[in-house]
């Protein structure tokens, strides 16, 4: 087995719903919901079997949540439904678990800096009390 | 805005492919254009093109085990602007 980068990590959406299979094909739905989709490469990027995915896009199909393309050569591609009232619920949940990710992400960033910022003020005191003083080497008593 | 570089963005925020934590560009590129047609193909790569270049992706060459790659990640100080792109 490679290791290495890989495509199959849990995203946003599954750490909030669950990371189970049908959730991850779903998560994989969501992010190319303009795309064109093929079962295989879907299979191959995270990474589970041909004959599962298969299986749960068939049963998307049957629920209304997936609907068929077009054909290229032997390969038959798959489109998300978005006409679908739960397939738009689920997008709703998708863009707010994106916008939860970018907020969080700011949030970090806001504290880093002010933790930057409180250390030099440190320094700063330390220096003016020594100063203060006149306990600094170099000064003749 | 192109309907893969908006899956590429997409990608990438929900699976935190953010600062420091990058992915291989040929890997999450090929896999979201290699259904477009040609058409659609060219309005990528020069959407793609101005999205680097108005530092929406951080774009360094790393090193790996068959010499380097060009890897990408999000630029953080532009998140809100990224997340408005894919609304």
């Amino acid at each position: 087995m490679k290791k290495g980068v890989n495509m199959g990590e849990t995203g946003a959406f599954c750490e909030v719903y669950g990371n189970t299979i049908r959730n991850q094909v779903l998560e994989y739905l969501l992010e190319n919901k303009d795309l064109d989709v093929a079962v295989g490469d879907m299979a191959k990027e995270l990474r589970i079997s041909k004959p599962k995915a298969y299986e749960i896009i068939s049963d998307f199909e049957k629920k209304k949540y997936v609907k068929k393309s077009r054909i290229v050569g032997k390969t038959r591609l798959y489109l998300l439904n978005k006409e679908s009232k739960r397939i738009k619920l689920f997008l709703r949940d998708f863009m707010e678990c994106l916008r939860l990710v970018s907020e969080e992400y700011a949030e970090n960033e806001k504290n880093t800096a002010v933790k930057k910022n409180g250390k030099k003020q440190v320094s700063r005191t330390f220096l003016n009390g020594s100063e203060a003083q006149g306990t600094m080497s170099g000064e003749a008593h | 805005m192109n309907a893969a570089l908006k899956a590429v963005l997409a990608t990438m925020l929900n699976k935190h492919y953010i600062g420091g934590k990058h992915i291989p560009e040929d890997k999450i590129v090929k896999s979201k254009t290699q259904w477009l047609q040609k058409h659609e193909l060219d309005e990528f790569e020069t959407e793609y093109k101005q999205a680097v270049n108005s530092e929406l992706f951080i774009r360094l060459k790393k090193r790996t085990g068959k010499g380097s790659d060009w890897h990408i990640s999000l630029n953080p100080r532009k998140l809100k602007e990224i997340y408005e792109m894919i609304k």
